[in-house]
């Protein structure tokens, strides 16, 4: 009998064991939050996959605006913020937030973001390239969405950073980073093309063009920008609530009261009346830091929803106006200026440069893209590419942060790629 | 594929329904024969008080019973014979009797002496029936908790736990009531994966998350993130409390288990009658001496304006306002227990009512507790535990939204608006409009049934459940008109973040040991185990801000909503074990085992985990040649251990995964989420420890050990380069901790008289953890505060270090400033000086000093005083004050320089924060705590008729301390002191009846 007990208790213990196996014993790992990468490089999630570079591409360049603003002249802080006094008086270390990812919004973030963009635009190009049409549909049109944004991140970094890595390279320079770009465009143009794909075509020339002249190749430039149709545009699409989708100016000078514009770019005009591509109000209050003047706003993005210009036909003009000012063509580029004044607006004073020297016409042509390309995320590449004067000037006192302005006129690259990154010297 | 958490229940529902039909499986078997009954008293020799909760058993049948309040057992069903008869209690030694069962029912009482060396006390040892001490390698501490709480009227577990075992340290929070400590054993050796050890409650292992409290909505920065689950526990319906200290104690409790393990056993019942115990408890809260320890600030409005001091507290009292009121505890305890002739039970019930010393803080707790047994023949018991606890807290506000911030760091000449407050408001604004809630709904739960088929066997099965229900809210509600100035426009329409959090931790446990008698001398037992334990998270998070008016106070109400989040996660352990213990004339003890374990955390590449252990325990003093020493020397064993355990990674670092993002036009897109790694692997501690136990004279008992672990395969989070393309760190097993230390549990019975009996405990325990490798090269430190670097303890303390300064008549009355270099170099620009290691923020050595009086064995006094060394504290109170980063200077050193030394002017700097030269303001934490102090007198029957027993105790806590740290209370744990409320008093008077 005794027997009995133990060989039910035993075969009790035993079946709970057995039974218990199918779910309490289960060991297979998931996180309902997330998808893992095997779920994810499927050919039926390809749209997922090009709908994701682009929301990180998008999220990246609102960031990477007022990134550029704050750094360069077209806003400054208003913050009581040490790392916001940082960028805004040009001093830089390699963990400050710009080598950060697309989140934050008080101090933002540009390397990580701009590389994740290219990243996951370059996966989503792979993939596309081993999966067929029969398994993705608009397979061709996908691929030359993703070169083409891959190719805009590019042109980010190499406007901006003093140097940059792709893929674990070893460092390159802004030059070595427009010729990535521009193979990136090329793949994408002939994409399109093959697509038929109209906005996504323009978009790639336009990116070509900007790399090209980025690269100093300003005929090649001319060429790409001289194709771009009149009124053509690609701009972020905005959302009122997601924070990767809002118009960061926005949120930055009006939401925020972060920043505010800088007093270059208040009260300009155009022979004589207020010039209407940098129209500015001052809201009448003080950020934070109150010893930074009353904050200043650009009237072109009123609303958090704005979308904010990636590429558009005035930018192409003008690009077109500088390769032929580079050619001799002055009247060609006055020509250019004026359709950039016109686009989208009427009643513009009309340029001419009847009487005036090649270089006349090419400073006439920069104050055209501080103007026409306010907060578009252009004036640090400009400054740059020109060498224009830093302003404040180096060595400036920064009153409401301590310390003097700095001279640095890229961001350099960030620890956090130095340190990690097996074919780049540590610093 | 992962199932639901109600088909998970459903599979629990039915395991505890097979669980319970086992019994009359069983039962149904055993054939009727002649039994009678054992029925006695259980006192203590000395007081010869009831030993309430003294277990007792028939050696070799699963027959046995707990003595009730009255000290009274009944033991039925005993099959007539001679048996032997063990009564066991914590901090007594055994006594064992023969007695004869016939018809008639036999009697045996037990007078047990005191005996802090109790080698044959059975511990819970992870094996089926648990081992006795002398059989374990390792040392275990027991803390007998129905005398502790008589004691100490401990307001949660963890206050009941502090400074009871060497080695445990409590990190003690706010004093803000609701707040919960966590626990460490063996100071900190996991950088990364946490350092509290493995709870379980009556076998079950429990939800003991800390740092509970309203996150949704922002509200963490209000210091609101403060409770935990361990609190949830009644220390009341506690009986006793293992520890298991570490890796060469844990091993066969697997990954997981090695920051040690704490094993809670809850009252049982039985008894030889019903018994009725109502307990009262009726006390006050107060701040100690606020008005000495919130610092007198100075300011002036202008260089030439006179000196003003202003101290919030009096400045308050002198308006005619209290600034901390006196709050209140009360506790009502009931419960019955008892038994039948083949059952036991013990029903409780709680109520605690406690109101902190701000309005904004106080908690009301619920509890039922009811544990039943079943007996019904030698060969089985079945039993059942079951705790349901309803909780509702308001756990106030530190940090910048406290009374505390705008007291120390506020003047009346610098915030004239909000009465001298800082941060722009009086305290009102924070009471009444700041409600940082908990509402919590507990249910644990757990069915064992033991099985002692025959003589060589016995084996158990254990399935539990503890499920947690918490709403948290932080709630800033809409403003009336007076208290609307003091906010912004927008602050003013208040704002809900709400956290909605579901837990369930299921256990699931199998444990067998069969015994074998090889010759005369040697004996062998063979243990296996098998465990699952399954953790199922849920989280919910909403909020919104702008009410319309007051009054509304509910998400759905507020104009803005945040961004709604939620989460799910899921870690469950499979493993299992096999221990061979040798046991040679019962006075050596040889084990081996090995334990073998899995979890859902370990990358897919990563598969089993082997973790093994051996130890040995001689029992040296029952020897024959130890004779000659027996006078001297009345007991004596040694032991050594060695064991590894684990520590699982967190829930999701194996996997690679994607996020979930809007895409352009609100389409649906990922980005990259975790880099993951799929040969993620747990963290491995291999520790070894050797000791001693002793007892001197029969008066004083020495229990010594001194561990030595290593825990290699610490999980660090290795950056990535942004240029791959997905960004974010892998997790990999790269580092190494190495800790060490020692502990000494001594007991000196001075005085042992009928009428005056004097003990006196002491504890000592020292830790040292030193980080030997990282496998990561670390950037260079850029902020003063904890880092983890090769060479230094884990969160090791650095800042740039002012080695000289020169005083200057300006502000902040310090010049040429030079900052140390490393070592061996001239002091340097401290712009350009490195971080130099400042101390450790764990501390080096505790332990604790109680003494026990008892007078004409009816009036018994008891103190404990506490101490932690070596550690230090930032002690941002301070440097904010100094620096003026309140928005004024406050300190006495900015107007009396003359009184300070130029080094300490330096750091009153206004930049001295961004410099990071701040090294003065880390200070030494070390103190001395009277903790707790109570006179308890045992009231006379002929005073009490009808009732069984009473008592009356006074009992204090934290009643003073001795320290040389300058902020309001070194007993704080956190990263920065920074207006916490420090550790409050209490004295309360507990009325204890037994009917």
């Amino acid at each position: 009998m005794k027997k009995n007990s133990t060989i039910r208790i035993a075969l009790l213990s035993s079946s709970l064991a057995l039974t218990a196996c199918g779910d309490i014993f289960s060991l297979k790992q998931s996180n309902p939050g997330q998808l893992t990468a095997d779920a994810v490089y499927q050919p039926a999630n390809a749209q997922l996959l090009v709908n994701g570079a682009i929301a990180d591409f998008e999220c990246s360049f609102a960031r990477y605006v007022v990134n550029n603003g704050l750094f360069m002249d077209e806003l400054h802080d208003v913050i009581a913020s040490s790392s916001n006094y940082d960028i805004d008086r040009r001093i830089l270390f390699l963990t400050s937030p710009y080598a950060g990812g697309c989140g934050g919004v008080q101090t933002p973030g540009y390397y990580t973001a701009f590389s994740t963009a290219r990243g996951t635009a370059d996966e989503a190009y792979k993939r596309l390239e081993g999966w067929t049409d029969a398994e993705v549909a608009n397979r061709t049109r996908l691929m030359a969405q993703m070169a083409a944004y891959s190719g805009y991140s590019i042109v980010f970094l190499a406007e901006g950073m003093c140097s940059a890595a792709i893929d674990l390279s070893p460092e390159l320079t802004p030059a070595q980073l427009f010729t990535e770009a521009i193979l990136r465009f090329d793949k994408a143009v002939t994409a399109a093309t093959a697509a038929n794909d109209q906005i996504t075509l323009n978009f790639a020339r336009l990116g070509r063009a900007r790399a090209q002249r980025g690269a100093g190749n300003l005929a090649a430039a001319g060429t790409d920008a001289a194709l771009i149709p009149a009124n053509f545009l690609v701009a972020t699409s905005a959302d009122a609530v997601n924070p990767r989708r809002q118009n960061m100016v926005f949120v930055h000078t009006v939401l925020n009261f972060y920043s505010s514009v800088d007093s270059s770019f208040r009260n300009l005009t155009l022979n004589g009346a207020p010039d209407p591509r940098v129209q500015v109000v001052n809201s009448g209050r003080t950020g934070t830091q109150t010893a930074a003047g009353q904050v200043w706003q650009a009237s072109k993005y009123p609303l958090v929803t704005t979308p904010m210009p990636i590429a558009r036909y005035a930018e192409a003009q003008l690009i077109l106006a500088e390769a032929r000012t580079a050619a001799g063509d002055l009247n060609g580029a006055a020509t250019a200026i004026n359709n950039a004044r016109n686009s989208g607006r009427t009643g513009m004073p009309q340029f001419s440069a009847a009487g005036m020297t090649t270089a006349q016409v090419l400073d006439q042509i920069i104050e055209e893209r501080r103007r026409e390309l306010f907060l578009e995320g252009h004036r640090l590449g400009d400054i740059r590419k020109y060498n224009l004067a830093l302003r404040p000037a180096a060595g400036t006192p920064y009153t409401i942060g301590g310390g003097t302005y700095g001279d640095l006129r890229c961001f350099p690259l960030p620890a956090v790629e130095r340190n990690n990154n097996p074919n780049i010297a540590k610093g | 594929m992962r199932a639901t958490l109600s088909q998970t229940v459903a599979h629990w529902r039915r395991y505890l329904a097979v669980c319970l039909a086992a019994v009359p499986l069983v039962t149904g078997t055993v054939q009727a024969q002649a039994t009678g009954s054992i029925a006695g008293r259980v006192i203590d020799a000395r007081t010869e008080q009831p030993i309430a909760g003294a277990s007792i058993s028939i050696d070799g049948t699963r027959l046995g019973g707990f003595a009730g309040a009255d000290g009274r057992y009944r033991i039925a069903n005993v099959s007539a014979g001679t048996h032997s008869v063990t009564a066991r209690s914590i901090g007594f030694a055994p006594v064992t009797q023969s007695v004869t069962v016939s018809d008639a029912a036999a009697t045996a009482d037990f007078a047990l002496q005191v005996q802090a060396v109790a080698l044959d006390e059975v511990v819970v040892s992870g094996t089926a029936g648990g081992e006795r001490v002398r059989e374990m390698g390792n040392s275990v501490t027991r803390i007998n908790a129905v005398e502790a709480a008589k004691q100490s009227a401990p307001p949660n577990i963890t206050a009941l736990i502090n400074a009871r075992a060497p080695g445990l340290i409590v990190n003690f929070n706010t004093g803000r009531i609701g707040s919960a400590s966590s626990l460490n054993i063996r100071g900190r050796s996991s950088i990364g994966q946490g350092n509290s050890p493995l709870i379980y409650v009556d076998g079950v292992r429990i939800n003991t998350s800390t740092g509970v409290g309203p996150s949704a909505g922002g509200f963490s920065a209000q210091g609101a993130q403060i409770g935990g689950r361990l609190n949830d526990i009644n220390p009341e319906d506690i009986e006793s409390i293992e520890i298991i200290k570490g890796p060469a104690a844990s091993t066969i409790y697997g990954t997981e288990a090695s920051n040690g393990v704490i094993q809670i056993m809850t009252k049982k019942g039985g008894g030889a009658r019903p018994t009725l115990t109502l307990q009262v408890q009726q006390g006050a809260i107060w701040f100690r001496d606020p008005e000495g320890r919130i610092p007198t600030n100075y300011y002036r409005t202008c260089d030439t304006c006179p000196l003003q001091t202003w101290n919030a507290v009096t400045a308050e009292a002198d308006s005619g306002r209290k600034l901390f009121r006196n709050g209140h505890t009360r506790v009502v305890t009931g419960s019955i227990a008892g038994g039948t002739q083949q059952s036991r039970y013990y029903v409780s019930s709680s109520y605690q009512d406690e109101a902190g010393v701000e309005p904004n803080n106080s908690q009301k707790m619920f509890s039922l507790h009811a544990n039943l047994g079943v007996t019904p023949n030698e060969k089985v018991d079945f039993s059942s535990s079951v705790h349901y606890v309803k909780l509702n807290g308001h756990l106030g506000t530190d940090l910048g939204a406290s009374t505390m911030f705008g007291a120390i760091g506020g003047h009346i000449l610098r915030f004239p608006a909000s009465r001298g407050f800082s941060a722009g408001f009086p305290p009102e604004v924070s009471w009444e409009l700041w409600d940082n809630m908990q509402d919590v709904n507990r249910f644990t739960a757990s069915a064992t049934v033991n099985h002692h088929p025959a003589e060589w066997f016995s084996h158990r099965l254990l399935a539990g459940i503890d499920y947690t229900h918490e709403d948290l809210r932080g709630l800033e509600r809409f403003a009336p008109p007076e208290l609307a100035v003091f906010l912004s426009p927008t602050g003013a329409t208040g704002r809900i973040g709400q956290t909605i959090r579901t837990g369930s931790r299921y256990s699931f446990d199998y444990a067998g040991t069969a015994e074998a008698r090889l010759t005369s001398s040697l004996q062998a037992s063979t243990s296996l185990g098998l465990q699952t334990f399954r953790t199922d998270v849920g989280t919910s998070a909403l909020g919104g801000t702008g009410f319309p008016g007051p009054g509304v106070e509910l998400v759905s109400a507020t104009s803005t909503p945040l961004t709604a989040g939620q989460s799910e996660s899921v870690n469950t352990t499979v493993g299992g074990y096999l221990q061979e213990k040798f046991s040679w004339r019962d006075r050596l003890f040889l084990t081996g085992a090995l334990r073998v374990d899995n979890n859902s955390a370990f990358g897919e590449d990563f598969k089993w985990v082997t973790y093994p252990k051996a130890d040995v325990s001689w029992v040296a003093g029952e020897e024959s040649f130890f004779e000659q020493f027996r006078d001297v020397l009345t007991t004596f064993r040694v032991r050594a251990a060695y064991g590894e355990s684990g520590q699982s990674p967190n829930a999701f670092a194996a996997l690679r995964t994607f996020s979930p993002v809007q895409g352009p036009g609100g389409t649906n897109a990922v980005t990259p989420g975790s880099q993951g790694n799929p040969d993620l692997r747990p963290e491995r501690s291999k520790e070894f420890e050797v000791g001693f136990e002793a007892e001197l004279f029969q008066r004083l008992s020495l229990d010594f050990t001194y561990y030595d672990k290593k825990t290699v395969d610490q999980i660090v989070n290795q950056a990535v380069a942004p240029s791959t393309g997905f960004p974010g760190s892998v997790p990999l097993n790269l580092a190494r901790v190495d800790n060490s230390g020692l502990e000494l549990l001594a007991t000196l019975h001075a005085f042992e008289r009928p009428n005056f009996a004097w003990s006196i405990t002491g504890s000592l325990a020292t830790s040292k953890d030193v980080i030997k490798e990282l496998g990561i090269v670390p950037g260079a430190i850029s902020t003063p505060g904890g880092a983890n670097r090769v060479g230094y303890p884990i969160g090791g303390i650095f800042t740039k270090q002012v080695a000289s300064a020169d005083r200057s008549p300006t502000v902040p009355f310090a010049t040429n400033v030079l900052c140390a270099d490393t070592a061996g170099r001239p002091p340097i620009a401290c712009a350009q000086a490195p971080y130099i290691f400042q101390g450790t923020p764990t501390p080096k050595r505790t332990g604790a000093i109680t003494n026990t009086v008892t007078l004409f064995k009816r009036l018994r006094l008891y103190s404990l005083i506490d101490f932690q060394r070596g550690n230090v504290v930032w002690n941002v109170n301070e440097l904010l004050r100094c620096q003026g980063l309140f928005g004024g200077r406050f300190c006495e050193a900015n107007y009396f320089p003359e009184k300070y030394s130029p080094i300490y002017l330096a750091e009153t700097s206004g930049t001295a924060l961004n410099q990071g030269i701040i090294d003065l303001f880390y200070q030494d934490a070390s103190y001395f705590k009277l903790r707790e102090l109570s006179a308890t007198y045992s009231i006379p029957e002929r005073w009490i008729r009808g009732l069984s027993n009473a008592s009356v105790s006074v009992v204090g806590r934290e009643l003073h301390t001795w320290t040389d740290y300058a902020g309001i209370d070194p007993d704080f744990s956190g990263a920065n002191d920074q207006a916490i409320l420090p550790q409050l008093s209490r004295l309360s008077v507990i009325l204890n009846v037994r009917f």
